[in-house]
């Protein structure tokens, strides 16, 4: 498994989507994504690459906020769909690692392991983050 | 908001089922995740005209069947309230001639089992959708799009016979498929996902045939995402030795029983040594998807000669509908 320094010491500055994020995530992944890798898997037309990328960038929160809520509350099938819905996501931009730990979360949710889940759940909320943020800076490019 | 809400977000523009005015077949995508749901529109309608529609589960799903009745339907398995595995036991019995095809993720192994044995026509890797689900649609549609006129004139038939001596031409592969589909079809009074099934396993079982067994070109090269696979068989169907190797193809189909014989001219393989698409090492990858996928339409898959005959058998099974009289 990768390194995760602390995304905040990282960054002199915290980026739009790190100032709307609550709460703040610890770790960052050392992976970054594969853009031409991303283009094919939509097709390879930019503009739908550029839908789907804007798509995420609206919806990570919920996601996230999906992730934390159902663990909390022990929602198992809830927790399970969020985090094969962020697996989709790591797939897509062949950010190899986080979708195992997305994998991880998704089976830990399906065997009800409250020792794993609570573990993995920042991991994989922050790898969304990690993620949203890279296509955020993808689309101002 | 609602856990589900939270689980399915969906923006503006992905609010509804809706559709794209363009011509051609309609086809409804189901993914409770917008991101997915907005992949696979742009994959299907950058590779082929058509009409989409959408919808975030498999209630909306149902309804969006009911008010448009879609050509064929691509579904997400997870999802909330009704799941990709029970909205296609759900068309499966309300609606057996629409084809379903079902997006896998990493992880989906076990239930990939049971969703075909659901009535599932195929199913593609979210992971290479982009390469596969146009291709795998066209294939299903082409099998959904056949005459049902001449079902009802060779039903009264009780034994049929056919031999067939091929040259290595692939685009006659879907043709030959479909036309023993419907030899099967119209023996036993049958329509529907049975239908689909048998006609992608024959498929499947030709496309080796010619291209693994006569053109000798190995599914590995797919895997990068090239068009090198396409390319060395386009090639080989022009040049000697390939070209000059023939498919044959021997069929036999009763009130009760049908029995395919595939055989080719290639140097054959060991089919104990194709992975499974179910291992995890093997998931994505798109080696051993068609034996697996005959495997699991046919009653039997029966490989000789070293690989280069392979016999599938198909037994008549009772359904709904069905009497002794017809049987």
């Amino acid at each position: 498994m990768d390194a995760y320094p602390d995304l905040h010491t990282a960054k002199e500055t915290p980026s739009p989507i790190m100032e709307a994020a609550s709460p703040r995530v610890e770790w960052r992944s050392s992976e970054s994504p594969d853009w031409q890798h991303a283009l094919r898997q939509v097709g390879g037309n930019p503009g739908t690459l550029d839908e789907v990328l804007q798509i995420f960038i609206d919806e990570w929160t919920r996601l996230r906020t999906s992730l934390h809520e159902a663990a909390q509350g022990s929602d198992w099938q809830q927790l399970k769909l969020a985090a094969h819905n962020a697996k989709s996501v790591f797939r897509l931009l062949r950010l190899n690692s986080a979708q195992d730990r997305a994998l991880a979360l998704e089976r830990a949710a399906a065997r009800q392991c409250a020792v794993t889940v609570p573990q993995l759940v920042p991991i994989v909320c922050g790898d969304v983050e990690q993620s949203a943020n890279w296509c955020l800076k993808f689309l101002q490019q | 908001m609602t856990a589900q809400a939270d689980i399915a977000p969906r923006s503006q523009t992905l609010s509804k089922a809706t559709a794209d005015q363009t011509h051609g077949p309609t086809i409804l995508i189901v993914d409770d995740f917008a991101v997915d749901l907005a992949a696979a529109r742009g994959i299907l309608s950058e590779a082929m005209s058509c009409q989409l529609l959408q919808a975030e589960d498999g209630e909306e799903a149902l309804d969006v069947v009911r008010q448009q009745t879609p050509n064929l339907v691509v579904t997400d398995l997870k999802m909330p309230r009704v799941d990709g595995l029970a909205l296609v036991s759900e068309l499966h019995r309300d609606y057996p001639l629409l084809p379903t095809v079902v997006m896998t993720n990493f992880g989906d192994e076990q239930t990939v089992v049971d969703v075909l044995a659901a009535g599932a026509s195929s199913y593609v890797p979210k992971a290479r959708l982009a390469e596969n689900l146009p291709r795998v649609v066209e294939q299903v549609l082409s099998v959904s799009h056949k005459t049902r006129d001449l079902h009802d004139v060779l039903a009264s038939k009780s034994h049929h016979v056919e031999e067939f001596t091929l040259e290595t031409n692939p685009r006659l592969i879907s043709p030959l498929a479909n036309h023993l589909e419907s030899q099967v079809a119209h023996m036993w009074d049958r329509t529907g996902h049975h239908s689909f099934q048998l006609s992608v396993a024959l498929q499947e079982a030709l496309t080796n045939a010619v291209y693994h067994g006569n053109l000798g070109v190995d599914s590995e090269l797919r895997q990068d995402g090239s068009d090198t696979y396409w390319d060395l068989a386009e090639a080989r169907s022009q040049l000697s030795p390939w070209a000059d190797r023939r498919l044959h193809v021997k069929v036999q189909i009763t009130v009760e029983r049908a029995e395919f014989v595939i055989r080719d001219e290639g140097v054959g393989f060991e089919p104990s040594q194709v992975s499974s698409p179910l291992n995890d090492d093997n998931v994505d990858r798109l080696s051993g998807r068609g034996i697996f996928l005959m495997r699991q339409f046919m009653d039997s898959v029966a490989y000789a000669d070293n690989g280069r005959e392979v016999t599938l058998t198909l037994t008549r099974r009772l359904q709904a509908g069905d009497t002794e009289e017809s049987s």
